[in-house]
């Protein structure tokens, strides 16, 4: 676990269908970036994850440096958390990254406004899908200078 | 006496008197005068005289034999002619009783013999003054009275007159009182008509908002529909597709090639409806968006489409013939899509060129007038069959097969649909391997 050593950059990955997230982590494993993703199912577990409650309260590790967001869930949707994430004084930092089947211009808008950092729309074609979130994680982790602090509990 | 009075011609006078050396002394008094002197013997040799010429003055004898001056007298006042002459009596006899006798028959002075002539001249004088007068008087009577009678005439006929115009008014009258009772019904008819046709009006603006709210509820209906469709069935296109791949990836070494070529098909028709579902839904909201009318520099936007399609002309040698274009009223992001419709058509159908030659201009030759502008792209590439033009512009309609050029056939459709909007018209010219022509109007002016 945590000893001094480099702390595993960490994705949180909100997705409610079981099949998208076999087919994400496999995409995000083709690129060596599956180590440090944890997933919740849904916009309650995720905001419960970020904000240390919950089922999550005794967590100790680090804010994830990447969010990667699915915009329809049941209970709590991705706008939902994503407009408590970027009003937190904490939170907001984070890239929130959404992923989603849609296209439509109304979600675009929406999640622009609430600040989302980028939006990715999920291709049918799996093999694009791959490059796709190889590209993410390239920019996100890699290219990306990310805020001071990120990655810290 | 003044001889105002008088005639103009010397007074004529009639003497009769029996006795010849009076009578011839009145006529020397007389004469000296200048007065025309008629003497006579007797009353009838008077009386024919008098008839016919009637004198200015009478002198007259009483004594006389045959008729005596008061028979003469007498007869002188019966006849109309000669009633109103002056008889001066003249008389030996200065008895009272003659002398009233004489003024009773009408004489109107009495002279006694010997008589003097300055006394004679003196009367007759006066007596023809008075009787020039009476003339006179008479005379201006009659006048008189012809004038009165003509002013009675004028006024009976000036009476009519207004009585005639007092029947007119009355009548005019009558006739406006109609107009206006008529006038009066027309204006209540026309408020009617105005009450109904605001009315109408009313239910009219009514029926407006009734059916534009309805078309807001089926508007909003298909975008609910269509964001759906768009979210609801990508989802698990995707899955299919991901799966596919992932089972291709796993067995590769076990499959045999038919088994893998058959895992290919599938996972190329999810990518393939992937693609319908994106066409149909452009297609549907190219119908359903608001436009918003704008000038629009046309070649830039030709320049912007292009640059959307970059990645479709890698390797591709094209040569570019672009002419100036002109400005029109439009909505920007639906005519983008027009032309990245029309060139990717172009660029994708001349593939089998070396070459390809891609034309984007106006047409010159005015039609209806100036205000709409023909623009047309024309390629080298392999044209099509213009026994099938009908079906060019068709949905999901195609004139080459899926292998030979890959395509969902909407894009034609939606080139139409978006000119349509504009108020313009699209068509097209081709032969097989002969390239392709396609033509689009636009009016100059706004197009609601």
């Amino acid at each position: 676990m945590k000893t001094d050593s480099i702390p595993t950059k960490k994705i949180l990955l909100v997705e409610d269908d079981p099949k998208d997230v076999e087919l994400t982590l496999v995409a995000l494993s083709n690129n060596n970036m599956a180590n440090g993703v944890e997933v919740v199912r849904d916009g309650a577990e995720a905001l419960d994850y970020l904000f240390q409650r919950g089922d999550y309260v005794d967590r100790q590790i680090e804010q994830p440096i990447l969010i990667l967001l699915d915009l329809k869930m049941p209970k709590v949707d991705g706008f939902e958390v994503l407009r408590q994430i970027k009003i937190d004084p904490v939170l907001k930092t984070i890239p929130v990254v959404v992923l989603t089947s849609s296209k439509e211009e109304q979600d675009i808008i929406d999640s622009y406004n609430l600040g989302v950092n980028a939006y990715v729309v999920k291709p049918v074609a799996f093999d694009e899908f791959i490059k796709a979130v190889k590209r993410l994680g390239l920019f996100w982790i890699l290219v990306n200078e990310q805020p001071p602090g990120a990655g810290e509990v | 006496m003044s001889d105002k009075l008088r005639n103009e011609s010397p007074n004529r006078l009639l003497l009769i008197d029996d006795n010849r050396a009076d009578l011839r002394l009145l006529v020397e008094i007389l004469s000296q005068e200048g007065y025309h002197t008629r003497p006579t013997l007797s009353g009838m040799a008077a009386l024919e005289s008098a008839h016919v010429e009637q004198p200015d003055l009478i002198l007259l004898d009483l004594n006389m034999p045959g008729m005596s001056g008061y028979e003469v007298c007498q007869e002188l006042k019966n006849d109309e002619r000669t009633r109103d002459i002056p008889v001066i009596f003249i008389s030996a006899s200065d008895e009272l009783f003659d002398k009233v006798r004489a003024f009773n028959v009408g004489g109107i002075d009495y002279i006694t013999k010997p008589f003097q002539a300055e006394e004679v001249l003196a009367r007759v004088d006066t007596h023809l003054t008075l009787y020039h007068v009476k003339q006179r008087v008479k005379s201006q009577n009659e006048r008189l009275q012809q004038e009165i009678v003509e002013r009675i005439r004028i006024e009976e006929e000036l009476q009519n007159a207004r009585d005639e115009l007092e029947e007119r008014v009355r009548q005019r009258t009558a006739e406006l009182a109609q107009t206006n009772i008529r006038l009066k019904e027309e204006i209540k008819e026309r408020k009617q008509a105005e009450r109904q046709i605001r009315q109408l009006n009313i239910e009219l603006e009514q029926r407006v908002v009734e059916r534009t709210a309805q078309l807001e509820a089926v508007n909003k209906e298909l975008e609910a529909f269509s964001y759906s469709v768009s979210h609801d069935l990508r989802a698990p296109l995707r899955h299919i597709n991901g799966f596919i791949q992932l089972l291709q990836k796993r067995e590769s070494e076990r499959l045999e090639e038919s088994s893998g070529r058959y895992l290919l098909i599938i996972a190329e028709a999810s990518e393939k409806m992937g693609t319908l579902i994106d066409d149909l839904l452009a297609f549907s909201r190219t119908g359903r968006t608001e436009m918003k009318f704008q000038p629009i520099d046309m070649t830039a936007l030709v320049k912007q489409a292009i640059q959307g399609i970059d990645h479709e002309l890698k390797e591709r040698n094209i040569k570019w013939k672009i002419g100036p274009l002109p400005f029109i009223q439009g909505d920007a992001a639906l005519l983008r899509q027009v032309w990245v419709n029309l060139i990717s058509n172009a660029v994708k159908y001349s593939a089998p060129r070396s070459e390809a030659l891609i034309e984007i201009d106006t047409v010159t030759e005015r039609v209806d007038g100036d205000e709409d502008v023909t623009f047309f792209i024309r390629d080298n590439g392999v044209g099509f069959d213009p026994r099938y033009l009908d079906k060019l512009f068709g949905v999901f309609q195609r004139l080459h097969r899926e292998d030979e050029f890959p395509g969902t056939g909407i894009g034609l459709a939606t080139v139409r649909r978006i000119v349509y909007r504009h108020g313009g018209k699209v068509w097209a010219e081709g032969e097989l391997d002969g390239g392709a022509t396609f033509y689009f109007t636009l009016t100059k002016k706004n197009t609601t």
